[in-house]
């Protein structure tokens, strides 16, 4: 039986084999790029140093792991990474199909695009750029926002310096940055949806919320689900340079999450092997979570990734 | 064709509305980095967030085009740019498209293979090892080759792969036509939005390079253009003093040339989206060719 | 030495065998061939051609033949100084070598740096800036730098370096680094001259001066135009210059005492001096965004007539405001201040220097002749045409000066170290520069190398800046503090305390 489908299989593969040749070349690419450089995750388990290598650093079993999960801030660091995730899941994530799905009721081309380059500038300022900009409208004592709340009769209020802000601060500018750039890719999902379909469901008397809900929603749902997928795999991956940007001696309590974390104790104390240990572990959750999901898409009778 | 019932007016109305502020709130700070790069030192001192300047100069430009480094290092980047590009176009077609098709054995498995890589990377020391075993360091092949896929996009790109209707697929493969034909004028002609997407998505991330540049390249006249842009505007940052140690303060440079560089450095590759934009108009996909 | 590159060439073989394929599958259809320059200078490394320029061991006999020395170093300008450039050429001219920098930004130097090691394509000098960072202590520890003690007794010129300085720099009793001397004492009082005398006040001497001086920036209208929209003292970054706590007699970061290690945030004389800068914020006197305004933002109100003292580096900052004078067009007169209380802080003294690993220079042969290098750097001659360089380049105007920045981040000589030439502000700021050095106390942590302190260093300190700046805004108070001394001290910092202790004692004995 065994054998029965293991030729089978071969014998697919030999009808096939110019498919499997186009393969090649990007699996090879995957082999040497991506997995041989994998190995590097030991150094996890090392206290490694470039000097040494990777055979010469000494083997220190889970220590680094153990250092993460006993440190008085992991706590602090899961909670304030899962949060400004949490954010990120529940409004990054949705706007730019909001956003897509009413660029998509436009009727005027001209007006459609002009709109779409627009809103996709922001995407190519650095965060440094884009916190200046921050600073400099909201922040600096004659600026248009302290002016206007002296105009109301309100006190100065600094929004940086305020921990109650620094999440919503955060996402709004992920947002006011992002969205714009993460609308192309449903728009070109859009594009693949048939006009008939439109029109048939016009002819039926459908209104616009009607026809987005029973078309353009359908049409586009296998893109969100892989990108839902795709951004649960990094889900505690923050835009480290936004964050550490925002932070400062006041919101560190709230803003500190495990990349600038790393940064702090890997980079500027050079510690190689604890900052993978941190890796891998972000790694580890991200990758639970997109078996979860991958799952559950299925249960739901979507493709999913894998 | 458009809804003329009052409920689709409302509608209209307000979507244009919401659309119109939105595109305002992010081309407003776009024309503040143009407007400080035309402004004069003192002008752009004097006022808080600059939109129109009044004491129009060119003082910023003349200043980043006084060496040949700003050219030079925006035509490296356009280069790796279009060539990267065209290389990952290339690579990730055909590995998608394989992966696509339901009758590959093991696609579920490469798929989280490759999803495995997204999620663990081995850092950039391995990288750099491998780039020197490869023997490409300082060539520009160690920005384009180590980089032909990004998985993320990979991914993205199976997807609407996949949405194809196989019916096409099929009728194709009974005329005999063999699978790179398939990719090239059935599969990828009818996934224009899906790789101008691409295009774009692959030409900003080689706009973008920088640190694998500094990395993998030790002469500096290879060197592409963010690592310019980011000398000048880090160096204005945090992050230079360090323990009462204080460096390269006399290097910091006006901000109206830091708006400047933002400006050329940004410019070209905010031209790419609309000149693609047409592939993603509606209904050239399947009307045209079912019909 | 064994290390894994030099693994087995079969692997070695496959690697690149498919590399190639996936190159040549990626770009058949580009008609580009095979990558420029595969075999670059990846396989051997820099330094085998500096050989060239030895022949001649001893004595000067070698001058007219140039030896070529390989360095890695960080740069500040826009782009990195040129091969062709006068800084460049001058430093080779001088020093009697020619120079092959690697250069790399700032910012990644710490990822550049530790690629480097990995692949062991050392070049014959790393340019470092903290030697005291783990990456680099551990390689000294493994072996992979040159002990420099042995030789520097046949170099004359590396022998003159203030004795405090080379002090400073030792790892574990030993010399591994050529130094780039930097005044011992940075920070000063930067005033407005023009403010100074419209409020008709002297330089201040004391706290009680200091405060006035500020009082008067914000409430009489020092720069005369009718409005109350000035104030005493720019901050920013959230940091607050530790020199103002040594005005009260705070030590400088560590109080050495009876051989126990007391950290200057737990003495009372720091504790007063916060409570003065609280009141220095609330009353309005320094800027209230200062945790986290950037300093180009923070210096707008300088250059806009809104603020009139800071408290920065004089020979790095004073010179800049000048330059931006030139450019905003709204000119005015700086002035460095006394020390206060004739006390001030003293730094180390140094920006890092020269490391030497030995994966690179393989003989002692080779070591001499780096070093020679650097002596010859430091000659009297060499000294004497950097100073007449960077004293004419003083005199140029702006846009054809060079930036002295790159000179001073390149060479091993005291020479570039304050601000050079004979114009009467880089006189005054000489002159102060020193009369800080004069009464400065020193960091008796200095030269301690405290591994707690070296691995969680980082967190430790901005535990106590955050509580600092906290305590500063009101947000906590006295409690507050002794709270956040408390998670120091018991995260720690009182381990570090006690290390420093240990260590101190083992240097006496």
């Amino acid at each position: 039986m065994r054998t029965e489908t293991r030729s089978a299989i071969w014998r697919d593969m030999r009808r096939d084999r110019w498919i499997y040749l186009l393969m090649l070349p990007g699996l090879l690419y995957f082999l040497v790029f991506k997995y041989l450089p994998m190995g590097g995750v030991v150094i996890a388990f090392q206290n490694y140093h470039p000097f040494t290598g990777f055979w010469g650093s000494p083997w220190v079993g889970w220590t680094h792991f153990e250092r993460l999960f006993a440190d008085p801030d992991f706590f602090r660091l899961l909670r304030n990474t899962l949060l400004l995730s949490l954010y990120n899941l529940g409004l990054g994530f949705p706007a730019p199909i909001l956003v897509a799905l009413m660029l998509n009721e436009l009727r005027v081309q001209w007006f459609k695009r002009s709109i779409q380059t627009m809103i996709y500038i922001p995407h190519f300022m650095s965060w440094v750029v884009v916190v200046a900009m921050f600073f400099v409208i909201f922040e600096s004592q004659d600026s248009i926002f302290q002016s206007l709340l002296a105009g109301l009769g309100f006190e100065p209020h600094s929004i940086m310096m305020d921990r109650g802000w620094f999440r919503p601060m955060y996402i709004l500018q992920a947002l006011w940055r992002d969205t714009g750039w993460g609308t192309i890719i449903y728009l070109a999902a859009l594009a693949g949806i048939s006009p008939e379909l439109y029109e048939s469901s016009r002819i039926d008397g459908a209104s616009r919320l009607r026809q987005i809900w029973h078309i353009t929603l359908p049409g586009i749902r296998s893109t969100i689900v892989v990108l839902l997928l795709l951004r649960l795999s990094d889900v505690l991956e923050l835009s480290f340079e936004h964050v550490f940007l925002l932070l400062n001696a006041v919101n560190r309590e709230v803003g500190d999450v495990f990349d600038t974390y790393v940064y702090r104790v890997g980079l500027i104390n050079g510690q190689l092997s604890y900052s993978t240990a941190v890796g891998l572990f972000k790694g580890v959750v991200g990758l639970a979570l997109v078996l979860l999901a991958n799952w559950l898409a299925k249960k739901f009778g979507e493709e999913g990734i894998f | 064709m458009p809804d003329r019932s009052l409920g689709g007016r409302v509608f209209d109305a307000v979507n244009i509305v919401l659309l119109l502020l939105m595109g305002l709130v992010t081309l407003v700070p776009f024309v503040h980095v143009i407007a400080s790069s035309f402004a004069s030192v003192a002008e752009y001192n004097r006022t808080d967030f600059l939109l129109i300047p009044t004491e129009f100069s060119l003082k910023a430009y003349t200043y980043i085009f006084t060496t040949d480094a700003l050219p030079r290092s925006l035509a490296v980047t356009v280069m790796i740019t279009v060539i990267g590009t065209a290389i990952n176009l290339l690579c990730t077609s055909l590995l998608a498209y394989a992966l696509s098709r339901r009758r590959v054995h093991f696609r579920k498995t490469i798929m989280f293979l490759i999803v495995f890589t997204l999620i663990f990377q081995g850092g950039l020391i391995p990288d750099y090892l491998i780039v020197r075993e490869a023997g490409l360091l300082n060539s520009y092949w160690a920005l384009l080759i180590p980089r032909a896929i990004i998985p993320f996009y990979l991914i993205i790109l199976i997807n609407f792969f996949r949405n194809l209707p196989v019916e096409l697929e099929e009728s194709a493969r009974m005329d005999g036509c063999g699978d790179l034909r398939l990719l090239f004028q059935i599969v990828m002609p009818l996934s224009k939005p899906a790789l101008a997407t691409l295009t774009l998505f692959y030409a900003v991330f080689h706009w973008n390079t920088y640190m694998h540049a500094i990395l993998y390249l030790t002469d500096t006249a290879k060197w592409p253009i963010q690592v310019l842009l980011r000398q000048i505007v880090l160096v204005s940052q945090a992050g230079f003093v360090e323990q009462g140690v204080v460096e390269g303060e006399q290097s910091i440079p006006p901000d109206t040339v830091r708006m400047a560089v933002i400006t050329v450095a940004t410019f070209p590759i905010l031209l790419v989206y609309p000149f693609l934009q047409k592939h993603f108009a509606k209904g050239i996909l399947l009307g045209s060719v079912k019909g | 030495m064994p290390r894994e590159k030099r693994g087995s060439s079969a692997w070695r073989a496959i690697l690149l065998l498919a590399a190639l394929v996936v190159a040549a599958g990626c770009t058949s259809n580009n008609g580009g061939s095979e990558a420029e320059g595969s075999e670059g200078n990846a396989s051997n490394p820099p330094a085998s051609d500096s050989v060239n320029g030895s022949g001649a061991q001893q004595g000067e006999g070698a001058a007219g033949k140039n030896v070529t020395v390989s360095m890695m170093n960080t740069y500040f300008s826009e782009t990195a100084p040129s091969d062709e450039g006068e800084v460049v050429r001058s430093i080779e001219q001088f020093s009697k070598a020619e120079l092959d920098i690697t250069w790399v930004p700032q910012n990644v130097y710490a990822e550049r740096l530790n690629v480097t090691m990995a692949s062991g394509d050392m070049p014959q000098v790393l340019m470092v800036d903290n030697p005291f960072h783990t990456s680099i202590l551990n390689g000294v520890r493994s072996g992979m730098f040159w002990e420099l003690d042995g030789y520097l007794d046949e170099f004359p010129n590396l022998q003159t370096f203030d004795p405090a300085l080379t002090a400073n720099l030792q790892i574990e009793g030993k010399t591994y680094v050529i130094p780039r001397p930097r005044p011992l004492v940075r920070n000063g009082l930067i005033i407005r001259k023009d403010w100074l005398d419209n409020v008709g006040m002297e330089l201040p001497r004391t706290i009680d001066d200091f405060y006035e001086l500020l009082v008067a920036f914000k409430d009489d209208d020092p720069d005369g135009n009718g409005q109350d929209d000035t104030y005493g003292m720019m901050l920013y970054e959230g940091s607050i210059p530790r020199d103002i706590f040594s005005w009260f007699g705070a030590p400088n970061n560590w109080k050495l005492e009876d051989g126990a290690f007391v950290k200057d945030i737990e003495t009372a004389e720091f504790r007063e001096g916060l409570r003065f800068v609280r009141r220095l914020y609330k009353e309005g006197l320094i800027n209230a965004d200062f945790p986290v305004v950037v300093r180009n933002e923070a210096r707008r109100d300088l250059y806009n007539d809104r603020v009139g003292v800071s408290m920065e580096a004089l020979d790095a900052v004073v010179p800049f405001y000048y330059f931006q004078m030139n450019t905003t067009g709204n000119r005015f007169e700086l002035v460095a201040g006394h020390p206060v209380e004739g006390k001030a802080n003293a730094t180390s003294g140094h920006y890092g220097g020269a490391m030497i690993p030995k994966t690179s220079v393989r003989t002692e042969e080779e070591l001499r002749e780096v070093l020679r290098y650097f002596d010859t750097q430091r000659s009297a001659e060499a000294t004497e045409q950097f100073r007449v360089l960077v004293t004419e380049n003083e005199t140029r105007e702006d846009d054809a000066k060079f930036n002295i920045d790159d000179l001073k981040n390149i060479i091993v000589n005291e020479v570039a170290m304050y601000p050079p030439g004979d114009s009467e502000l880089n006189q005054m700021l000489r002159a102060r520069m020193e009369e800080h050095a004069d009464v400065s106390v020193a960091d008796p942590s200095l030269g301690l190398l405290s591994p707690t302190q070296i691995e969680q260093g980082q967190q430790l300190n901005e535990l106590l800046s955050d509580a600092i700046v906290q305590f500063v805004l009101g947000e906590i108070d006295e409690g507050g503090l002794d709270t956040a001394v408390e998670q120091w001290r018991s995260r720690g910092g009182g381990k570090v305390a006690e290390e420093l202790a240990a260590l101190y004692g083992e240097q006496r004995s």
